[in-house]
């Protein structure tokens, strides 16, 4: 084996965990198995709950069982709506149970944004189906607003590339759900009230996140000490953007063949616009502008994750379909499929 | 009485193993963030195996191939959620701050070059030659014959081999 290749493996060996992120899930693992001991995910809030239905047996049973059965994690709640029977156990303990495998503050970030979409969503099923009601609207809004601000508080504790990176996927992803409300908000016969309501929310949000979004570029690009880090970090936010485009593309293209072309027509458009953007972003990369680069990759990553996401809420929600198909829509059933074993969905 | 396991064993594969198991993982997602999911949810997972009574012959093998199954579960699992963001394919593994410059633009480089091997032959060659294991322990963990895993090591090093030499042209 030839030195240089020798090298590219010792290049290699140094990739490992951060000190800190080894020793948090060291203890984690420590706790979890001092003395033997297998604590399960979530039990004490299993208990919580439990003395809340005594009163309604049934009940009990079914979630007992889900919940025994998916092991701490119940895939069948995951489908649940707010007013379903299983959504208690949606929120309180798979919710639960996805935070706590989310150990770095990277991941829970994430995790965060991930609540706040599940939310969105469950809001918009429930409006498609012309469900949303004012209570229940109202507690999504309240949920809403307080995951919304816990995103915001992890946000601004990270360094700016990352910042950078999160705000952006944070406001794609409300601008993307602000376009979907607005669609709903035009087909909706009645309760129009609510979707307004929820919509002016993200909206703000979306706001918030852009100027968040914005200033950490700013600060990104204004890093003087590290060029090569600007640089590495566009070339970085240039694979995942080539890596997001392919992705896309391969996704429209299969889209197209269930959907129809008028369908992906919009989402197609985007896609072009972020090629282009990405070429701009590539000119000025070239010429050693990284911090413009970066800015522009991240734009173009924005614009093809939207032409995804409105593609996936069309599929989802069947937005383009007649209204005389309103009928029998199969997404809206309940899909009650238990798992059998002990999985927890990364 | 159930005897309950004590988990100074357990704990020590985690010092001895935990950098391998989430380079083993980051070489085939390509995201530091789910390698570490899927590291710690290995050794979750082996403890659960272990405090259910069972026994483990070979520790480290064992971890492999948990970590292999979640892996094949995570990315499969990907492609059945709906309305989900899939995970980025971002360029960021796991250096410390205090690493050098010139160390951390080299690892990068590294990655990117083994990048483009077929992924067979990447994830036979880097637990050969990074996590140091045997053709046989790698054949044992992957399931393969010991001579399927020596000739994808040895098509991957030539794969290297025309890359480097492509590079430096």
């Amino acid at each position: 084996m030839n030195n240089k290749i020798g090298q590219l493996f010792e290049h290699i060996k140094k990739i490992r965990l951060e000190q800190k992120e080894r020793e948090e899930i060291r203890s984690f693992l420590v706790s979890k198995t001092l003395n033997g001991r297998h604590q399960e995910q979530g039990s004490n809030i299993l208990r919580a709950y439990f003395i809340n239905f005594y009163r309604k047996p049934m009940l009990t049973l079914i979630i007992a069982l889900t919940i025994a059965i998916g092991g701490g994690f119940s895939a069948a709640a995951e489908n649940s709506l707010p007013g379903d029977i299983l959504f208690p156990v949606k929120i309180k303990v798979n919710e639960e149970v996805r935070s706590a495998v989310a150990i770095t503050p990277k991941a829970k970030a994430k995790w965060e944004i991930k609540i706040v979409e599940r939310r969105l969503e469950e809001a918009e099923k429930l409006a498609a189906k012309g469900e949303l009601k004012a209570d229940v609207s109202a507690k999504i809004e309240v949920n809403f607003k307080a995951h919304a601000d816990k995103v915001q508080k992890r946000i601004a504790e990270f360094k700016a590339e990352d910042k950078a990176e999160l705000s952006s996927n944070f406001e794609t992803s409300l601008n993307a759900h602000e376009a979907i409300l607005e669609k709903l908000l035009n087909r909706a016969v009645d309760g129009k009230a609510e979707i307004k309501k929820i919509e002016i929310k993200v909206e703000l949000e979306a706001e918030k996140t852009s100027k968040i979004r914005r200033e950490s570029e700013i600060e990104l690009s204004e890093e003087a000490e590290a060029e090569v880090k600007v640089e590495t970090a566009a070339q970085g936010r240039l694979n995942a953007l080539e890596n997001k485009l392919d992705e896309v593309e391969k996704f429209i293209k299969n889209m197209e063949e269930k959907l129809g072309a008028e369908a992906t027509a919009e989402a197609k458009a985007r896609l072009e616009i972020a090629k282009a953007t990405m070429a701009e972003g590539k000119v000025k990369f070239e010429a050693g502008l990284f911090g413009e680069s970066f800015k522009l990759f991240q734009q173009a990553h924005r614009i093809a994750q939207e032409a995804k996401l409105l593609i996936k809420a069309e599929k989802e929600l069947r937005l383009n379909l007649d209204a005389e198909v309103k009928t029998e829509n199969k997404d809206d059933k309940i899909d009650l499929k238990g798992s059998g074993s002990l999985e927890i969905n990364l | 009485m159930i005897k309950k396991p004590d988990n100074t064993e357990f704990i020590e594969a985690y010092d001895k193993y935990s950098d391998s198991i989430f380079r083993h993982c980051y070489f085939r997602v390509f995201d530091s963030e789910k390698a570490k999911e899927i590291m710690q949810e290995t050794f979750t997972r082996t403890w659960e195996f272990i405090v259910n009574g069972n026994n483990i012959e070979n520790l480290r093998a064992f971890l492999y191939k948990v970590a292999n199954n979640l892996i094949v579960d995570s990315t499969r699992k990907k492609k059945e959620i709906s309305l989900e963001k899939l995970s980025e394919q971002g360029f960021d593994p796991g250096f410390e701050d205090k690493d050098k410059l010139q160390d951390i633009i080299d690892g990068k480089a590294a990655i990117a070059t083994v990048k483009k091997l077929d992924a067979k032959y990447r994830e036979a060659v880097l637990m050969r030659f990074v996590e140091g294991l045997s053709p046989k322990e790698i054949g044992n963990i992957l399931g393969e014959t010991e001579n399927t895993i020596s000739v994808r090591i040895h098509r991957a090093l030539k794969q290297l081999r025309e890359l480097i030499n492509h590079h430096e042209q």
